[in-house]
């Protein structure tokens, strides 16, 4: 791993086995975020964005019928390279909520009810930076101060239910940050919000990580918030990365179909007479258990060819500077597109 | 014969009685005199952020809920004011479409069922090979298989459930749907399907529409012309593109400028808006908005702004003309 490199992820593999036998979420995820950079991943639902998460946190429930597979290499604080998937629980507790932090898309479900905001902040500032109470308190007050609330004396001293959700989810980035974490992973942490308070928690995140110099892994379904906030993209489609690359160039040069048809589907503010049908992708969103033979996305795909897109799973190219694509037909597309 | 638009309304409020949290009683008004109308044909966007009461507006018109004030006039009637049983022929002539397509399908009702109901309770079929014929024609009209109808709700997509939550509210020929947040619970890739679906059909049977979404983006794509709603109020209404290239009240402009663009090249030139939408138990005085706005004058807390003609059939709720 290279010295710039934080995150190393490497065939991450999430298996469900179901009566109809297995299901994989996550199938061979590969891919690297260096530290301070923003790395956003992109899908549908059940692309397998937010399993990825809860996989390199470690957060997915050891249980029968569930087998993650794959290395996680992370860079700790004090430089040491660790794979996290191969440390003990206890060990992963000390990497968790203090190196590692995450928020989640629910803020209001993620803080416990019956607990003062104070106390939930403060309880993982006692536990991984070793403070004592008024300490830590004291440290929970700057945060939320820091994080634009209003009176945060007074909201360490309020439950959940009093406030509001936009408020819940900044309560939420203050308990993350608290241990000054060097990666964040955000869950769809605005999706559940109003595009107004989700402009200024956009604002905020980004002025943080100035500030903190952390990492963030932006896990969104939202193609204009992606565009707005990370270095680079990694598209995903029914648990496999399909493209990937720097933001600027997978805007300008969209080389998986189906990167092609998310740009091409979502609404615009338009500011020229444009066309008012959407370009949609046909059919479905595969479910996990009945995943189409080769590519994944060959049944929606307008360039498909049989004997070819619908056998094996294309391997992931590389197809410009720090831009790779899973599709066998991108020299081809690029070639007439070209014509 | 005057020409009346299909649905007019006038003054339009609801208020419940809340509770504070000391307990003292409290009025909180959802929708605070709001007046708009739809043209036969037309898409109405209704916008609005949370607690907006842009879905009690669509429940009011429905009478889903009834209002506390003002009139609903379909066809110049005051529907507002009738009896239920009276109702009953308007009824037919409204429908809904919901943001969830699976809590607002019956998971125990087959798709037939589901699409046949309206179908009997509003006498439009009179025997059986009727009914199954016009639950056969209403699936490929919304892109879906005659065989289709003999299904569970567990069996389709989010995007096919949304297409049977439409094949449902066309069921009784409406003339007017209302439909509250359609496409937000998809995926991008399912809602254009969705979007293009309604529009497609919005063409084909002349039907007005009041679309109601927090997304401009959406609306502005469906919508002929667009009403954005802060804390029970109208503060602008205006044709959609000419809403989103020049908006007139300040609210729509931060609204606008929060949207984020799927573009890397475009740097956003944001006007974030400080704070939270107040609590409808008791808004500012005056202009609701005037605690966010960056124009705010003194004279904005006097009296409340009324929703008045800007030029160009555009109508905006603010006093000051000497902004934006």
């Amino acid at each position: 791993m290279d010295n710039n490199c934080l995150l190393d992820v490497k065939n991450l593999r999430v298996r469900f086995y179901t009566e109809d036998g297995a299901a994989d979420a996550v199938s061979d995820v590969s891919f690297s975020i260096e530290k301070g950079e923003t790395l956003a991943v992109i899908g549908e639902s059940g692309a397998g964005k937010s399993a990825t998460g809860m996989a390199i946190m470690d957060l997915i429930p050891p249980a029968a019928g569930v087998e993650v597979g794959g290395a996680v290499d992370f860079r700790r604080r004090d430089g040491t390279v660790v794979d996290l998937r191969r440390l003990t629980s206890r060990q992963m507790r000390h990497v968790r909520g203090n190196e590692i932090a995450m928020i989640f898309q629910e803020p209001m479900s993620s803080l416990n009810p019956v607990y003062r905001i104070g106390d939930q902040i403060a309880a993982s500032i006692m536990r991984h930076q070793h403070r004592g109470r008024r300490d830590a308190r004291r440290i929970a007050a700057e945060m939320l101060d820091r994080l634009g609330i209003p009176d945060p004396k007074a909201r360490l001293a309020s439950f959940p239910h009093q406030i509001s959700g936009g408020m819940a989810q900044r309560v939420m980035i203050a308990m993350a940050l608290a241990c000054r974490p060097s990666l964040l992973i955000a869950d769809e942490p605005t999706t559940a919000l109003d595009v107004t308070v989700q402009a200024q928690l956009l604002d905020l995140l980004r002025s943080l990580q100035n500030e903190f110099g952390m990492a963030i892994m932006f896990i969104t379904h939202n193609l204009g918030v992606a565009a707005e906030l990370a270095d680079r993209i990694v598209v995903m489609y029914a648990g496999r990365v399909v493209e990937h690359a720097p933001t600027k160039a997978l805007f300008a040069n969209p080389r998986m179909p189906y990167t092609r048809g998310l740009l091409a589907s979502i609404p615009r503010i338009v500011r020229d007479d444009a066309a008012m049908k959407l370009s949609a992708i046909p059919g479905e969103v595969p479910n996990p258990r009945h995943q189409p033979r080769g590519c994944a996305f060959h049944p929606r795909c307008g360039h498909t060819l049989a004997g070819l897109c619908d056998t094996d799973v294309p391997p992931l190219e590389q197809c410009g500077p720090r831009h790779g694509v899973r599709c066998v037909r991108w020299r081809d597309l690029v070639s007439e597109q070209a014509a | 014969m005057t020409s009346e638009p299909l649905l007019a309304v006038s003054g339009l409020a609801k208020r419940f009685i809340v509770r504070r949290q000391d307990g003292s009683r409290a009025e909180l008004r959802a929708v605070d005199g709001v007046s708009f109308t739809i043209e036969r044909g037309e898409v109405l966007g209704l916008v609005g952020e949370s607690g907006s009461g842009k879905t009690t507006v669509g429940q009011l018109i429905l009478r889903v809920i009834d209002a506390s004030a003002g009139t609903i006039r379909l066809d110049g009637i005051d529907i507002g004011a009738l009896s239920t049983a009276a109702l009953r022929p308007y009824r037919r002539r409204m429908q809904i479409v919901f943001q969830d397509p699976f809590s607002s399908l019956n998971p125990r009702m087959t798709v037939g069922d589901a699409i046949g109901e309206p179908l009997a309770i509003h006498g439009i079929v009179k025997n059986a090979a009727e009914r199954r014929e016009k639950i056969a024609e209403l699936l490929r009209l919304v892109g879906l298989s005659a065989e289709d109808a003999k299904k569970y709700p567990h069996a389709f997509s989010g995007g096919q459930r949304q297409r049977i939550g439409i094949a449902r509210a066309l069921a009784s020929a409406p003339d007017l749907l209302v439909a509250d947040e359609p496409v937000s619970a998809l995926d991008v890739s399912i809602q254009a399907q969705v979007v293009n679906l309604l529009l497609d059909l919005q063409a084909r049977l002349g039907l007005a529409m009041l679309f109601i979404a927090h997304d401009l983006a959406v609306v502005e794509h469906i919508a002929n012309r667009t009403a954005v709603m802060y804390l029970g109020r109208i503060v602008e209404i205006a044709e959609s593109r000419t809403l989103c290239r020049r908006p007139l009240h300040p609210y729509t402009e931060a609204l606008l400028s929060a949207v984020p663009t799927p573009d890397p090249n475009i740097k956003p030139a944001r006007k974030v808006l400080k704070g939270e939408i107040p609590s409808p138990i008791d808004p500012p005085s005056g202009c609701v908005f005037r605690n966010r706005c960056a124009y705010a004058l003194p004279a904005c807390s006097k009296e409340r702004p009324p929703l008045r003609e800007a030029g160009g059939g555009r109508f905006k709720a603010c006093i000051r003309d000497d902004i934006l």
